[in-house]
């Protein structure tokens, strides 16, 4: 009898769970709400700032500021997200970016699902895609302060600068092996404009550039940047030739930035045009 | 002396015996043929001799010292082995290949000196082949190219010669120059071993034959008391009739219609 | 046999690239200042002349071992495994300017072994073996290479850059005195490799002949792999793989001087570091942007081959 018993009250409590559950998955359709997922570390970012971050439903691996970001579903990494994990996700907006999400783009197409490419070439690009993901968001208002706020800053570093007869030149290296660094197409090159210096290939309509040298010898930057981890300032100098440059025999090397104020187009570029603009001013100091 | 003496020999490839128990005399200046049946173990016993495998069991002897303990430049100094097949993969002249013969005989980087281009030419004036030393290996016909090797064989001066099918892929004018050949060097001292199919061919020209079959010795002696209808039907499970060469009154097989 | 004549057209292209590589550049040429081309271009063309050398002379040894025209120098899985190397060591760790040489130089010496191990069946290393293992293991890494790519965070040029090859390594003191080392290292080497030019020769031959004539071709061919394997690990691991140099400048030199290897092998030498040191004159005078060289190779080197394959079947 009481073996009956429990298998009454087993069977009872499942139909109940049942019952419930499917009445809550109802109720959450009927509430229109944005599912978002964002396959860029930068529009990540950018989500969070204005505040929308409860829209995400997933992210990339590579997504990791803030916080935050990190615990949201991840659907796979930057160059390869998956897209079965993005479809079960529901998402009823998708950010991208080019060229290396083409593959992933065309597929959600396929499935009619909206995608958004941000693809920043420039501060004002970054500028007006805030906007306009702010928009996409429902956070216009938000999505506005933040660039006037943005704006002001920008505004801000350019007073701060002292009128350069010429503006020093900076070159930024991005890759040991092979020599890289960044063109007129990166909108690296206007971060490094908008805080009052000059990248020495700014001359080269490209957005990476490899390079060697004897061409950094020829160019002879009078500062140079190191965003990638695998040297420092006195391997630097060590090296066979380098000596020749301005920017090594005075001094002017600098490897403690952040590489992703350079390298995510999000509100953050903000911290490396500042940083960079206090190197120009020659009151650069570590930011906490 | 005794060229070569095989003492209970053995050898398999992993299970499989090829040859058990041989045990086989050859004397120096011997023309010795050895025939028998597909598989009966003929190429492996040459290879043994030639230092290309190594026994299982039993020892080799090539003129009184055991094969294992001559270093493979000296061996390659007495014995000279002519394989079946023969490859060419680089357009080499003849004189390039004959000169092969003679890298026992070199230091890693020494080039090929006068006396080494004379015994070169020599081994190609002895196989007829002189007048196209120049030309590339790869131009020439079969039969050509088969002399070329057998002087490439002669240029390391050896005091035995190992043969594997030379004359197989050969029409029966180039069998011809190709024995009056190796009889040639015969006279003059050589101990040559041949390897045939052609139990007829090797009734005329050796003066003792090994019959294998199945990696065993069913009999070593002159042709004539080889070449029987017994002894042939026994081994190849054909009865042929048998007949006597005109010239030199060695038995000939002719087969059963 | 050696017509002096014909040596002579060799050496003189070799010291044109040489004195050409040495004196074109972005900064010019000055007799006055020395400095940069000394300090600059000078480890690069002697770079290019061992990378170019080693490429062409191994080329030519396991094209000759392996009785296969078709092989090149990363045939054997060497390049794939100092890319895969390199990868671990930028994953694992940071060594400066020692992680990419250091590591990839592992990779390769990793995959020597294992292919090693792959083509020895019973005891006995045959040269399809040799080559299967070898084509084995470079898909192998070559997929585990985009594995970690994929699993790494960032995108990686330095693997590209070892995948394609380039001589704009940045040499540091530390980076320039440890290339010196194996420099030195090399060169018996590279003597040992010529000193097999006639087994090589004889090796055209079936190889039972070869055998008969008291070359020891398992030792031959353990010895070889061995060394033509550190020698193509120590040029990758500088410059990455740099393709169709060892596969086209045998070809070449057979061409034009016959199969002997006595010729063959040091004329691969000097064809292989001119041809290099031509390429990389090209790929850096198109600065400020560098093409890889074996974006220029291929360039040369696929009609060529074509030209090859048909003028062969």
């Amino acid at each position: 009898m009481t073996k009956f018993k429990n298998w009454f009250v087993y069977i009872w409590l499942s139909i109940f769970f049942i019952a419930g559950f499917s009445l809550c998955a109802k109720s959450k359709k009927e509430t229109i709400r944005q599912r978002i997922v964002s396959l860029v570390p930068s529009v990540t970012e950018i989500i969070f700032a204005l505040g929308k971050d409860s829209l995400l439903v997933g992210n990339t691996i590579y997504c990791d500021y803030p916080e935050a970001a990190k615990h949201i579903y991840k659907v796979g990494d930057f160059s390869n997200p998956s897209l079965e994990k993005i479809l079960r996700r529901k998402p009823s907006l998708v950010f991208a970016t080019l060229p290396e999400q083409r593959n992933i783009i065309e597929q959600l197409k396929k499935h009619k699902i909206p995608v958004y490419v941000s693809q920043p070439k420039s501060v004002d690009s970054i500028l007006s895609e805030i906007i306009e993901i702010g928009k996409l968001i429902n956070a216009n208002d938000t999505a506005k302060a933040l660039v006037n706020f943005l704006k002001s800053k920008l505004d801000e570093i350019a007073q701060r600068n002292p009128n350069f007869i010429d503006s020093p030149r900076v070159y930024i290296e991005i890759s040991a092996t092979p020599l890289m660094t960044v063109g007129s197409l990166s909108y690296i090159n206007d971060l490094i404009r908008y805080a009052g210096a000059k990248n020495i290939f700014g001359d080269i309509n490209q957005e990476y550039i490899v390079t060697n040298s004897e061409e950094l010898i020829k160019r002879n930057p009078d500062m140079i940047l190191i965003l990638h981890p695998s040297v420092n300032k006195s391997q630097i100098r060590k090296r066979l030739g380098w000596s020749q440059m301005y920017a090594v025999k005075k001094g002017q090397i600098y490897d403690n930035l952040n590489p992703d104020y350079f390298f995510r187009p999000g509100p953050r570029f903000i911290y490396g045009v500042e940083d960079l603009a206090n190197i120009v001013h020659g009151i650069w100091t570590k930011r906490k | 002396m005794s060229a070569i003496e095989v003492n209970n020999l053995s050898f398999s490839y992993g299970d499989k015996e090829v040859l058990s128990d041989l045990t086989v005399k050859i004397n120096t200046g011997e023309f010795f043929g050895i025939i028998g049946p597909n598989g009966a173990g003929k190429t492996t016993l040459l290879k043994l001799i030639a230092g290309l495998l190594r026994p299982n069991q039993g020892e080799i002897k090539i003129l009184g010292r055991n094969l294992l303990e001559i270093s493979s430049n000296e061996r390659a100094k007495l014995i000279s082995f002519v394989p079946q097949e023969n490859y060419f993969n680089f357009d080499f002249t003849v004189l390039d290949v004959v000169l092969f013969g003679r890298h026992p005989y070199l230091k890693p980087m020494a080039r090929p000196k006068k006396n080494d281009i004379d015994k070169a030419i020599a081994a190609l004036t002895i196989t007829d082949a002189l007048e196209f030393k120049d030309r590339s290996i790869l131009e020439l016909s079969s039969g050509e190219r088969q002399r070329v090797i057998i002087a490439r064989a002669l240029a390391s001066e050896p005091k035995i010669l190992l043969l594997d099918e030379p004359t197989s892929y050969l029409d029966i004018t180039h069998q011809v120059e190709i024995l009056k050949i190796l009889k040639k060097l015969n006279q003059e001292g050589m101990t040559i071993i041949f390897l045939s199919h052609d139990i007829n061919l090797t009734s005329i020209i050796c003066n003792r034959l090994l019959l294998l079959s199945n990696g065993k010795m069913v009999a070593c002696d002159d042709p004539e008391k080889i070449i029987t209808k017994e002894t042939i039907g026994q081994v190849y499970k054909i009865y042929p009739d048998i007949i006597f060469h005109p010239e030199n009154k060695r038995p000939q097989i002719i087969l059963p219609y | 046999m050696f017509q002096s004549k014909s040596w002579f057209v060799l050496i003189i292209l070799f010291l044109l690239a040489i004195i050409l590589s040495f004196s074109f550049g972005p900064t010019g040429f000055s007799l006055l200042n020395l400095s940069i081309p000394l300090e600059v271009r000078l480890p690069r063309i002697i770079l290019g002349i061992f990378a170019g050398g080693v490429l062409g002379l191994v080329g030519a040894t396991l094209q000759g071992l392996l009785q296969n025209p078709l092989v090149d120098p990363y045939t054997l899985g060497i390049a794939s495994g100092a890319g895969f190397g390199a990868m671990i060591g930028l994953i694992i760790g940071k060594f400066g300017v020692f992680t990419i040489p250091i590591f990839s130089f592992i990779g390769s010496v990793f995959t020597i072994l294992v292919v090693y191990h792959l083509a020895r069946i019973r005891g006995k290393i045959t040269k399809i073996s040799l080559v299967l293992a070898g084509v084995i293991m470079s898909f192998l890494f070559s997929s585990l290479v985009m594995l970690f790519m994929v699993l790494a965070r960032k995108p990686l040029p330095e693997i590209i850059y070892l995948l394609m090859g380039r001589l704009s390594i940045v040499f540091t003191t530390e980076l320039w005195i440890l290339f010196v080392v194996i420099f030195v290292i090399a060169l018996p080497i590279v003597y040992y490799l010529y000193r097999q030019w006639r087994s090589l020769n004889i090796l055209s031959m079936n190889e039972e002949v070869a055998e008969s004539l008291g070359v020891d071709t398992q030792r031959l061919t353990k010895n070889i792999f061995i060394a033509s394997s550190f020698l193509i690990a120590a040029v990758v691991s500088f410059t990455g793989a740099i393709s169709f140099v060892g596969l086209c400048v045998p070809h070449i030199i057979r061409l034009i001087y016959g199969p002997d290897h006595y010729k063959v092998l040091p004329l691969s030498f000097l064809l292989g570091a001119t041809l290099l040191l031509f390429t990389d004159l090209i790929a850096r005078t198109i600065a400020p942007i560098e093409l890889p060289l074996s974006v220029i190779t291929a360039l040369f080197g696929v009609p060529f081959f074509v030209y090859l394959l048909k003028r062969k079947l």
